[in-house]
């Protein structure tokens, strides 16, 4: 693997990683769905390309950033002590590694990942110039 | 010369902003150092001379050289006798405390550092000094919006390399 925009996001996830050693980090939606929780979701975003140019010149790389827990669907005070746990937790690890975030951080309601099991939490983007 | 074709230089760039007076004790020796060898060393010990302007407004940090006096001449077309070096940047975490900071480097004798944000390449980091220039702080208030403070410079110059110093750092330890 060569790729800046790859490399960069594997170096990304062992940094977060080792700054964050009791979270899961999931570099995949799939990777998140059979982890453990709570988890740190880092994904693959977009890599920008500079349109000035013929060749391929890529100019910025985007990651989809978010934080993830498990909670008791019948119980409404769980749900909001993970939404704030989650949402607290995204803040914390954005201003630990200084991310510059591109988008709002936005709330992921509610999924239902197996039989039972229901996951919250918080997602943005987070962007770096190649 | 020595120009080379290829796609590497395409990069979109953010910069942190440094800046203190011209005659803080050491910078000149620093300057010097750096001018001579521009390792990250060298340039970490400019840096920690000067002061971090910020938060600054990404795109109002603007450095650009432009044609200034001219003569037409009879065979070879306009001769360019001289440079416009200008610099600007715009400060939107405009506390008090860095207004009061900014209006006493006004007027003054000072040299700007700008660092590359990200890194480029082999961990390379683009930097550019800009030494003993004098600087002019203006500011707006306006309703619904921050307070901007703007630091400026401007000098006519004999060729670019005289108004700033451009170069990669390798940041690997």
């Amino acid at each position: 693997m060569s790729s800046i925009f790859l490399t960069k996001h594997q170096t990304l996830a062992t940094a977060l990683g080792s700054s964050f050693p009791t979270y899961s980090i999931a570099k995949s939606e799939i990777e998140l769905e059979q982890g453990t929780f709570p988890a740190i979701g880092l994904f693959l975003g977009i890599s920008e390309h500079s349109k000035e140019s013929i060749a391929y010149a890529p100019i910025s790389y985007t990651y989809i950033l978010s934080v993830f827990d498990i909670f008791d669907i019948d119980d409404p005070a769980d749900y909001s002590s993970k939404q704030s746990s989650t949402f607290e937790k995204l803040e914390d690890v954005i201003t630990t590694m200084g991310y510059e975030v591109l988008t709002d951080i936005e709330p992921v309601v509610s999924i239902g990942i197996g039989e039972g099991q229901f996951i919250t939490g918080w997602i943005t983007t987070i962007i770096f110039n190649a | 010369m020595a120009l080379t074709y290829g796609t590497d230089g395409i990069k979109q760039k953010d910069y942190r902003v440094y800046v203190a007076l011209a005659n803080t004790a050491g910078l000149a020796a620093a300057i010097t150092t750096y001018l001579a060898s521009s390792s990250k060393t060298n340039a970490d010990a400019v840096i920690a001379l000067l002061d971090e302007l910020g938060e600054c407004r990404a795109d109002s940090i603007d450095l650009g050289i432009a044609d200034g006096d001219s003569i037409e001449g009879n065979r070879l077309g306009k001769i360019v006798l001289n440079k416009t070096g200008t610099f600007t940047a715009e400060l939107i975490n405009a506390t008090p405390t860095n207004i009061a900071a900014l209006e006493e480097l006004d007027g003054n004798a000072c040299t700007i550092m700008l660092v590359e944000r990200d890194t480029h390449g082999n961990d390379l980091k683009t930097c550019i000094l800009m030494n003993n220039f004098n600087l002019s702080y203006s500011e707006k208030i306006t309703g619904g919006d921050s307070i901007r403070s703007t630091i400026n410079i401007e000098k006519n110059v004999p060729d670019a390399g005289s108004f700033r110093h451009i170069a990669d750092v390798d940041q690997t330890p």
